[in-house]
């Protein structure tokens, strides 16, 4: 009896630990952001966010089930018609299980970023993901400028203006 | 019986569209009882990113034969005696309301109104709504109030009134990546005229009576849903069971088993079975035969029954903004399978429903 | 006896504590695990054994699904 008492106090222990950490600190402005590699959604090689150091990163994390991201695909694909010669590099990294999945989801929103696969999970808990889907700004330098949880229409203006300072710094 | 508002749930969250549903839903019971045809319509409009003006508008016809009382058949078997056929009775009702979004929370006030020509209600719902854990577990409580009057064919305008207040309290957690439970907890208070003024009670003595009940009806229900994902099958399985307890000697449970899959192009299919089980009100008997005492009802909801229902339904993506769903369900009400109590063979019988209703969401 | 009931129910306690991140809820976002119906097809089936069930079941709290936060 005593023997699981402790197992239990130790899980338990373990678990709000665990469990603090994951719900109280999402990754912030002014940290630098974590590394984080991927496999480009075409199979061609993998990618990661230091390959693009010198460039400021809209890094965005979807997934085929994720509703708002039907929304968040098209307004992307406006930041790379309009501030890609500006240096901005968006990458949507995906968290689905399959390399199906995501693919049918790119099939019927198109895509002019780079589209990449996380099926492992390791890339979304090294950002602290807060929820679903969730956009970083990695500015040129490797530091986050700002964390988007959730997206909404809303925030294009924001996002926007957040970038463009980015961008404007050399 | 439930009211309307408290049953109200907020969508689940993601983009704020504009949603139409409208339905169609064909209800009758065996042995030339009674029938209901409904139509329902109800739209959700997105006014702010936080805010949203939701509003319901149901009619239904009713028509065919209602037990009265029950009276000593051949071989001493109680018999249904039933109004003429052909009761025809139609109701109106509506709602209208709103929700507003702060941070994890939502709030839901809704005012809702009914009218037959020999029933009236208006009532009042308030829900809210709290996420946690970034939304691994929701959440929800509220209250509804409902002020209602009761008449009858033959003095339509003399109304006898009845009030109702309901409240509610759940949680939903996530449980782990596949499945997810839900309890909640729901209790009514109901107080004024609560018989039903067509029905009366066959004493053997000498004389039919009115339908009489006690003038405060006290409920408390219990639920608890469970879902799960199956990946042998690829299915989802919903397990739902609830208990329910009143001051009136009734007490009450079901089990219900819902099979949920996806299946190609857009379809979900869903199949189950439901068994429901209640014992008789303390004032209940089929008939009698002295006098009874001041509360008496021979009424066929109020007897000791079980049920045995089959579900089944399929939903389309029709195309990006619109979906159907079809949806059937066939219930046999059996006295063999009450959870004690008293009842009467002839109130056996089954009853089946179909709906179809469309979803447009933009 | 007391003793063991009382370390199974810390035992289960404890198995409920972990989360599940936002990132793995792919499964619960199926429309098949869907908790919640679409609101006028549960009011109308409620509708139905109301009126012919003396028992009352409690409301529905919805929740689960993807979690998406917008």
């Amino acid at each position: 009896m005593a023997a699981s008492a402790k197992r239990c106090v130790s899980s338990a222990l373990a678990a709000a630990t665990a469990f603090a950490a994951s719900v109280g600190w999402p990754l912030e402005r002014g940290a630098a952001a974590p590394p984080c590699s991927a496999l480009l959604l075409d199979g061609s090689r993998a990618i990661s966010v230091a390959d693009y150091r010198g460039k400021v990163v809209y890094l965005d994390f979807w997934a085929s089930w994720c509703a708002p991201c039907r929304e968040s695909f098209p307004f992307m694909n406006e930041l790379e018609r309009d501030l890609a010669d500006r240096g901005l590099a968006i990458v949507a990294v995906s968290v689905d299980k399959t390399a199906e999945d995501a693919r049918g989801f790119a099939a019927s929103h198109p895509a002019r970023f780079a589209l990449a696969l996380d099926r492992t999970g390791t890339c979304p808990a090294a950002y602290q993901l807060p929820g679903m889907p969730t956009s970083f700004i990695i500015d040129r330098r490797g530091v986050i400028r700002a964390v988007h949880a959730g997206f909404r229409a809303s925030d294009a203006p924001e996002i926007r203006r957040q970038l463009s300072e980015a961008l404007d710094e050399l | 019986m439930a009211l309307p508002g408290i049953h109200a749930r907020a969508e689940a969250p993601g983009a704020n569209p504009l949603q139409l549903d409208a339905g169609h839903l064909e209800y009758s019971e065996s042995g030339a009882r009674m029938s209901v045809r409904v139509n329902q319509a109800s739209a959700v409009v997105p006014l702010a990113e936080a805010f949203q003006l939701k509003a319901n508008g149901i009619q239904d016809v009713v028509s065919g034969a209602s037990p009265q009382f029950n009276a000593p058949g051949p071989g001493g078997k109680p018999q249904q005696v039933r109004t003429g056929a052909s009761v025809r009775d139609r109701r109106n009702a509506g709602d209208i309301g709103g929700t507003a979004r702060l941070g994890d929370s939502a709030i839901t006030l809704r005012q809702g109104w009914s009218k037959e020509n020999d029933y009236k209600s208006t009532w009042t719902s308030l829900e809210a709504r709290h996420e946690l854990n970034r939304r691994d577990t929701t959440l929800a409580g509220g209250f509804a109030f409902a002020d209602d009057g009761v008449s009858n064919h033959d003095t339509p305008n003399d109304f006898r009134t009845r009030m109702k207040r309901d409240f509610f309290v759940g949680v939903t957690q996530v449980l782990d990546p596949r499945s997810l439970v839900e309890v909640s907890l729901q209790y009514s208070y109901s107080s004024g005229f609560l018989s039903d003024p067509y029905k009366r009670v066959f004493v053997q003595s000498g004389g039919l009576l009115p339908d009489a009940r006690p003038d405060r009806h006290r409920q408390l229900a219990a639920t608890a849903r469970y879902v799960t994902y199956l990946p042998a099958i690829d299915s989802a399985l919903h397990l739902t069971g609830s208990l329910s307890d009143d001051n009136w000697g009734i007490h009450s449970g079901s089990l219900e088993a819902q099979w949920r899959k996806e299946l190609p192009a857009e379809w979900l299919a869903s199949a189950g079975a439901r068994y429901y089980a209640q014992s008789s009100a303390d004032f209940y008997a089929p008939l009698y035969q002295d006098q009874p005492g001041p509360t008496h009802s021979s009424d066929y909801r109020l007897a000791g029954f079980g049920s045995i229902a089959w579900l089944a339904g399929v939903s389309k993506q029709l195309t990006r903004n619109f979906s159907l769903q079809l949806a059937a369900e066939r219930d046999y009400r059996h006295l063999g399978l009450r959870w004690g109590g008293i009842g009467i063979e002839a109130d056996d019988y089954l009853w089946s429903l179909y709906m179809v209703s469309l979803q447009a969401r933009f | 006896m007391g003793a063991r009931i009382a370390a199974l129910v810390v035992l289960t306690l404890c198995g409920g504590c972990a989360t599940v991140q936002p990132w793995e809820r792919g499964t619960l976002a199926k429309p098949s695990m869907a908790i919640e119906e679409p609101p006028h097809q549960t009011a109308q089936k409620l509708r139905t054994y109301g009126a012919k069930e003396a028992g009352a079941s409690a409301s529905g709290v919805g929740g689960g699904g993807c979690g998406c936060n917008n």
